[in-house]
């Protein structure tokens, strides 16, 4: 045997050298991968919020899970496992001071559970950020169109109102057919444009490829009345909601929310919503659920479905993906 | 997977108990009432149904997500997603339902022809024939108040099948109320005939029904309906009922009026209320009746009254004319005289008055001014603010107008457009924003170019390396495997320990061949062979894991070359995909462009199409102004012909007298000399009372009484009599 053999044989046979090569190759290999995203995601520091809820656009720059958060056991051991929730853990002794605890319901097994006390709850809610729904006319926006003549003819110039005005008198009144028709034509118009619109802004804030949904939907009777949610992806708020009754009785009638939209990497990510409201016999009730999910390259969709367990008497909340 | 649980039915009231916020919003709650009937409360789901008015499953999220706005009754941002998840091919399993849902908001927002067009293909397989027939009946009334007679003929007797009793009345009766308004009298009756019960109407339908056969001449079968209205008992006494009730006892004392029957007409009048909306014109004819009869002392007291209401209503404005009348009928010929000279001075005024609001109505923000901008919406199809009566001397004229469906609709027509207007430049205005932000992802990639290029000439170099490393370790590994090769998958001490073999090997092999050193030889024989027992045990399992790791490596190799692929293909994808972002701006750019222009089009459509309505109103109040002046200047110059007359009558017998022996030879030849008029009440009553009786005829001279029938026959009332 050579001594170059020798050598080399020394060098690769040895685990460490192995160990020392993996280590290399994936460090070099997730650098690549940062690079990619980092060029293939959108600046998400320039979108802007179209949907009620706030984006956080430390997001989509984050490490992957594995890198900077730090996992639960759970969460290590989730990663493979089939994603279906487990069951509602009770603590009788919540009940006591009429508000129960938070458990944070997730797919592992008991011993993997985390347990949110209710102040650490609270102390992470009054410092997280606050998704107040925008109200769709702001001061700003009423101040913009007091201008009755900007509004109908796009334009403050005097001169051109003028001509406008102008042209305006020299119009044959129409028939009523006629107006009828070219409103009916118009209205088409509009709604397609205003489809693509939407479309396009939707195509240029969330990209397919880092998209993530999150819905909300209630069938749980009158186990549970529902006040807010509150979502964390990868330990970060990302939307606060407090119920409106209206979108409650939509809910009601089965109708399923948006709560929120944003951008997410490709990779592992855990998603957390804290439910408040009211249980059975109005009793205060705020419990958690998570879930760990692999973002792939298509749009993610999760579901938080508030059910109602006839069996037990409680609200049972689930969180799902939906492919 | 499918979201599964039941569109549920709670809370219904909730929408039953609002007000109508759009036009025909019945049609919407036909509609609402499909996916929200209050039985199916506690009904199962049903799998696979694609009913809408039984309990299904919510299989696709696009469809529930739509069901979250519909509820909240945000109407456009409801149309707007239906037609985003369209689009995408979002609604897998919900496309009927959401189309059909889609059709009832298409027709709140007055796209009637679209809403035909989903019904016509999907109501069929979306609903039960019961909702069905409802649905198309409302479609046909939403056609019928806009006018479109043909439309609603064709929806009611194509579309409707097998109906129940109650709607199969209410379609007939729709049906002759089209064929009224078109003309059609003959096909009217025949519809009408067909009506042989009422039960089920509502006193509305029985008034329109009563409406129906007066147009069309039963006037025996309209004044029992109209009865029926009058005499009915509601439940609520509201402003509603009243009003209608008043109509129904206008329609009947106009109904008596016209068939002489005063008594009756009278009774009619005066049970409809005396500050309601039809008190004006039931005060007219109540002095009609009264006036008809003879009795021009019992007319006085309604027409006073009328007299003294709000002179822009036509009753009003009539009855300015009417009193002198009466005056004159009963012998007062200087008040009626002054009477005349009155309401001539008004009337003249009046139009005048007209005159100047036509002009008000020619300026262009008399629109604007009903269209305060306080409650703009992003929201085209969110809820109008309710229409005030602007406090305008024009309102006193054109409340009846405003009051009107016509002007509803194209008032609420002309707020959507100004919302659609707001819309558009809404999206006008985001269009820059849209480029900006794709020229930020294009100069963050331009920034982050020279950093991928660095970063992938590492990552080649380190594919580069890894792979000659990975190819050498195979090629070992393999020969190893091949040649059985123990020690490439020895541990770290074993590796130690085979090379102090190995250094000992040649150390034992120097020793001389003699008995004394076989222990040393025989130890070192034991120690290897203890070495190569030891990695021959292990070494299959290690050789596996050797070979998992070689195809661990080589996987990563692959991954990475497959990152150094994307990051070298990334930025054109990109940039591709940023051009792709800008042809669309660009093509929806234009897209706004026209339709601004068509907006602005559609606004002064309907600004000139509103304004050309007002002005016709103002001409007919002109119109009318004018007819009652012309009449009150005949009867003016009735008066003073009356005089005239007298006069020559006056001298005629005066000669007579003094020429007891001459015979009347014909007409006086020449006008008198004094032209100037007589005021009639300088003479007796019994003389110049009325008009000149019968038994006077003979002894008027023939020219005379030619002129004298030019002023007879009086002028058209509102409520068509002569007089």
């Amino acid at each position: 045997m050579s001594q170059l053999t020798k050598n080399t044989t020394k060098k690769y046979r040895h685990p460490r050298a192995w160990l020392f090569g993996f280590l290399f190759l994936a460090v070099g290999s997730w650098a690549a991968n940062e690079i990619a995203q980092n060029i293939a995601e959108p600046d998400v520091t320039n979108s802007k919020v179209v949907d009620t809820t706030t984006q956080i656009p430390a997001i989509i720059d984050s490490t992957p899970k594995e890198a900077d958060t730090p996992a639960t056991p759970s969460a290590e051991s989730d990663a493979t496992e089939d994603l279906a929730i487990s069951d509602v853990i009770e603590d009788d002794a919540s009940y006591d001071d009429g508000v129960e605890d938070i458990i944070i319901e997730s797919n592992a097994d008991d011993d993997d559970l985390e347990y949110l006390s209710v102040e650490e709850i609270m102390a992470e809610d009054e410092t997280a950020e606050l998704t107040a729904e925008p109200s769709e006319e702001t001061e700003d926006e009423d101040s913009e169109f007091v201008n009755l003549d900007e509004i109908l003819y796009g334009t403050t110039d005097e001169d051109e109102i003028t001509r406008i005005k102008t042209e305006e008198g020299d119009i044959e009144p129409p028939t009523r057919k006629s107006l009828e028709s070219e409103m009916q034509s118009l209205k088409q118009e509009v709604l397609a444009v205003n489809r693509d619109l939407f479309i396009l802004e939707e195509d240029l804030l969330f990209p397919s490829g880092t998209q993530v949904n999150v819905f909300v939907s209630i069938d749980a009777n009158h186990y549970f009345s529902l006040d807010g949610i509150t979502l964390k992806i990868n330990d970060r708020p990302i939307s606060n909601h407090l119920y409106t009754k209206r979108e409650l009785q939509a809910l009601k009638r089965g109708a399923v929310q948006r709560l929120y939209t944003g951008n997410l990497p490709t990779g592992e990510h855990e998603l957390v919503a804290v439910i408040t409201g009211q249980g059975p016999e109005k009793r205060d009730f705020r419990r958690a659920v998570s879930i760990d999910f692999t973002k792939k390259t298509g749009t993610k969709y999760v579901e938080l479905k508030i059910q109602g367990d006839t069996l037990r008497q409680q609200p049972l909340f689930q969180l799902k993906e939906w492919d | 997977m499918f979201l599964v649980f039941q569109v549920k039915a709670a809370a219904l009231s909730l929408l039953y108990r609002k007000p109508c916020k759009l036009r025909l919003r019945v049609l919407m709650l036909v509609l609402l009432s499909l996916v929200l009937a209050p039985s199916m409360a506690s009904a199962k789901a049903e799998k696979n149904s694609v009913r809408l008015d039984k309990p299904h499953q919510v299989k696709d999220l696009a469809y529930g997500e739509f069901l979250f706005d519909y509820y909240q009754e945000k109407y456009f941002t409801s149309i707007s997603k239906a037609m985003i998840a369209e689009k995408k091919g979002l609604l897998n399993h919900h496309q009927a339902q959401t189309q059909v849902l889609l059709g009832s908001l298409y027709v709140g927002y007055g796209m009637l022809d679209e809403a035909e067009s989903i019904f016509t293909n999907l109501l069929k397989s979306a609903t039960a024939k019961s909702v069905r027939n409802r649905v198309w009946y409302h479609l046909s009334e939403v056609y019928y108040k806009r006018g479109g007679y043909d439309k609603t003929i064709n929806i009611l007797q194509s579309h409707i099948k097998k109906p129940r009793t109650s709607l199969k009345n209410d379609i007939r009766l729709l049906l002759a109320q089209s064929f009224i308004a078109k003309g059609d009298l003959k096909e009217a009756l025949v519809h009408l005939n067909k009506i042989k019960s009422k039960k089920g109407f509502s006193q509305f339908a029985k008034f329109n029904l009563a409406s129906a056969h007066n147009a069309l001449d039963n006037t025996e079968k309209a004044k029992a309906l109209f009865h029926e209205v009058l005499s009915a008992r509601s439940r609520e006494k509201n402003s509603l009922t009243a009003a209608l009730k008043d109509r129904a006892a206008l329609a009947l004392g106009s109904s008596h009026l016209k068939s002489k029957d005063w008594a009756k007409a009278r009774k009619s009048f005066e049970s409809i209320q005396l500050d309601g909306p039809s008190a004006n014109t039931a005060l007219l004819g109540l002095g009609w009746s009264f006036l008809r009869n003879d009795d021009q002392v019992g007319a006085l007291a309604p027409w006073q009254e009328l007299s003294s209401r709000n002179p822009s209503d036509p009753a009003v404005q009539e009855v300015l004319l009417n009193l002198p009348l009466v005056y004159e009928k009963a012998g007062a010929l200087q008040d009626a005289l002054n009477g005349y000279r009155a309401a001539n001075e008004y009337y003249h005024d009046e139009f005048e008055r007209l005159n100047g609001l036509q002009q008000t109505i020619n300026e262009s923000d008399w629109i604007n001014s009903l269209t305060p901008p306080v409650s703009f919406s992003f929201d085209p199809l969110d809820e109008v603010s309710r229409f005030n009566l602007p406090d305008t001397e024009l309102s006193n004229y054109l409340y009846q107008f405003y009051a009107s469906h016509e002007f509803q609709e194209s008032f609420r027509n002309y707020r959507e457009l100004q919302r659609l207007k707001q819309l558009l430049n809404h999206w006008q205005r985001e269009l820059p924003v849209f480029n900006e932000m794709i020229k930020s992802n294009i100069d963050r990639l331009n920034m982050l170019s020279p950093k991928a290029e660095a970063a992938v000439k590492d990552a080649r170099k380190l594919l580069l390396e890894g792979t000659e490393k990975l190819v050498n370790f195979t090629q070992r590994l393999n020969t190893a495997i091949a040649k059985n090769d123990l020690t490439i998958t020895a541990t770290d001490s074993q590796a130690d320990l085979l090379e102090r073999l190995n250094s000992l090997e040649a150390n034992v092999a120097k020793l001389p061949n003699v008995p004394d050193y076989d222990v040393e030889r025989d130890r070192f024989r034991v120690i290897k062979g203890v070495l190569m027992w030891d990695l021959n045990e292990t070494s299959i399992e290690r050789r596996w894991e050797r070979t998992k790791d070689k195809v661990f490596i080589e996987g990563q190799l692959e991954l990475l070359e497959q990152r150094i692929q994307r990051v070298i293909a990334a930025r054109g994808t990109h940039l591709e995909r940023y051009d792709g972002f800008k042809t669309r701006i660009a093509e929806l750019d234009q897209r706004l462009n026209q339709l601004q222009e068509k907006s602005l089009r559609a606004i002064l459509h309907h600004r000139a199409y509103l304004k050309s309505i007002a002005k016709n109103i103002i001409a007919q109040h002109q119109q009318h102004v004018r007819n009652l002046q012309a009449n009150t200047l005949f009867s003016i110059a009735r008066l003073q012909d009356m005089a005239y007359i007298q006069e020559q009558e006056r001298s005629y017998q005066a000669d007579i007298q003094e020429q007891p022996g001459e015979e009347t030879k014909g007409v006086p030849t020449t006008e008198p000399q004094n032209s100037t008029p007589v005021d009639p009440t300088a003479f007796p009553a019994t003389e110049s009372g009325a008009l000149p009786t019968t038994s006077d005829a003979p002894r008027v001279p023939l020219e005379v009484e030619r002129r004298k029938s030019l002023f007879e026959g009086g002028f058209k009332s509102i409520f068509g009599i002569w007089d």
